[in-house]
């Protein structure tokens, strides 16, 4: 660790050995006071004491930096998992508040159905559920504007609840800046309406009327 | 100067130039003595000031001089010390020395390069070298704990202790009292 050093056999490695094992307190009391005796006639040694508090130092600041980084890494991680936890989260308030937006749609559909539909006898109503899904006069542009509407309230609804956590599924921002277009409305939407349609009508597959 | 005349008064700053160049190994080798900052930052005082009153008259080799002044001062203090307090707390010097270390050589670009080398070489320590390395100086454990924690006779701590400083102190020459 300093400039070479032969005293009695004693090489440059033993001092520096014997210097650390000093400063560490780990030499014995009788073995440390000839050392502190020749602390004070010999140069050299006093140079090993030095060096050895040096290692010291930059062995415990090395460690101390590895540690930062060892903190670091899983705080990266936590991170990671809240975030996916945050994004699980998201997936499941996205379908409850879509189920409940279906659920209202469906609800204003009976009453809309109920004032304006030609057909006020849903017994006359055959079409399966799915066929009634996919079928125009379902879809009407009244219903198109009702399910756009309460898509968009959804999707607002969904992106207020995650702009609380720090991973954001949809942004607030990137939702109002956006220009929902019947075409934004997933087609399962559709199908999900009319099914809460025949539920809340009891007329799955429009069998129990027909009976 | 002539005898008559007694020493000079050295300026002061060849006195700040002396401390930059040499204050930290007196500082390190007092700490290495005493093992308490309080009473290290003392001596490294009181030695400076002796440069101050001895003045010009060390023309040769200061650094030498200091060393033993210093050497001889903390040793002083620390039989003072011993018989005022026989129990001298000498846990924690090393952990507390990391304090010291950043103090010393804080936002430095030298401290910087020093860590990195000696990050590099404890890297490249075998991991049996490296646990012990980190046990002692690190943890501040004594040898023997670490021995009966690890399950191996006290020589294989220690041998593996002085092979890891070998090559650890290796790494630091470059940094350390280029003078």
């Amino acid at each position: 660790m300093s400039a070479n050093h032969e005293t009695n056999g004693e090489s440059r490695k033993d001092l520096d050995w014997l210097a650390f094992q000093y400063v560490s307190g780990e030499l014995p009391a009788d073995k440390a006071d000839r050392f502190e005796a020749r602390l004070l006639e010999e140069p050299d040694v006093a140079e090993a004491v030095a060096a050895a508090v040096a290692l010291g130092e930059a062995v415990s600041l090395a460690f101390d930096d590895e540690a930062v980084s060892a903190d670091a890494q899983p705080e990266t991680i936590s991170t990671v998992a809240n975030a996916a936890t945050v994004n699980r989260s998201s997936v499941g308030r996205t379908v409850s508040v879509l189920t409940a937006a279906s659920v209202i749609v469906a609800a204003l559909l009976i009453s809309f159905r109920g004032e304006d539909s030609p057909h006020n006898s849903l017994a006359t109503d055959s079409e399966s559920t799915v066929d009634r899904g996919l079928n125009s006069s379902v879809t009407s542009p009244e219903v198109n504007s009702l399910l756009l509407e309460t898509w968009t309230e959804a999707r607002e609804t969904i992106a207020a609840m995650d702009s609380e956590a720090a991973s954001e599924v949809v942004s607030i921002a990137a939702v109002e800046s956006e220009t929902v277009s019947a075409d934004d409305v997933p087609d399962w939407l559709f199908v999900a309406v009319e099914l809460s349609y025949d539920s809340a009508l009891g007329n799955s597959n429009g069998s129990v009327l027909e009976n | 100067m002539s005898p008559a005349d007694g020493p000079e008064q050295i300026h002061p700053e060849q006195v700040a130039t002396l401390y930059r160049e040499h204050g930290d190994g007196v500082r390190r080798l007092v700490m290495g003595i005493l093992r308490d900052h309080g009473l290290a930052d003392e001596v490294l005082q009181t030695v400076f000031g002796r440069l101050i009153e001895r003045g010009d008259s060390i023309r040769h080799d200061v650094r030498g001089w200091l060393f033993r002044v210093a050497a001889n001062e903390a040793i002083q203090v620390k039989r003072r010390q011993a018989r005022e307090k026989r129990a001298v707390d000498q846990a924690a010097w090393l952990a507390s020395s990391r304090q010291s270390g950043e103090n010393a050589a804080e936002g430095s670009v030298i401290r910087d390069e020093m860590v990195a080398d000696v990050r590099r070489a404890i890297k490249s320590l075998p991991e049996a070298q490296r646990q012990v390395v980190r046990m002692r100086i690190y943890e501040n454990r004594k040898f023997a704990d670490i021995a009966a924690e690890l399950d191996v006779p006290l020589g294989t701590v220690l041998t593996r202790m002085r092979l890891a400083t070998e090559k650890l102190g290796k790494a630091l020459e470059k940094n350390v009292d280029p003078d």
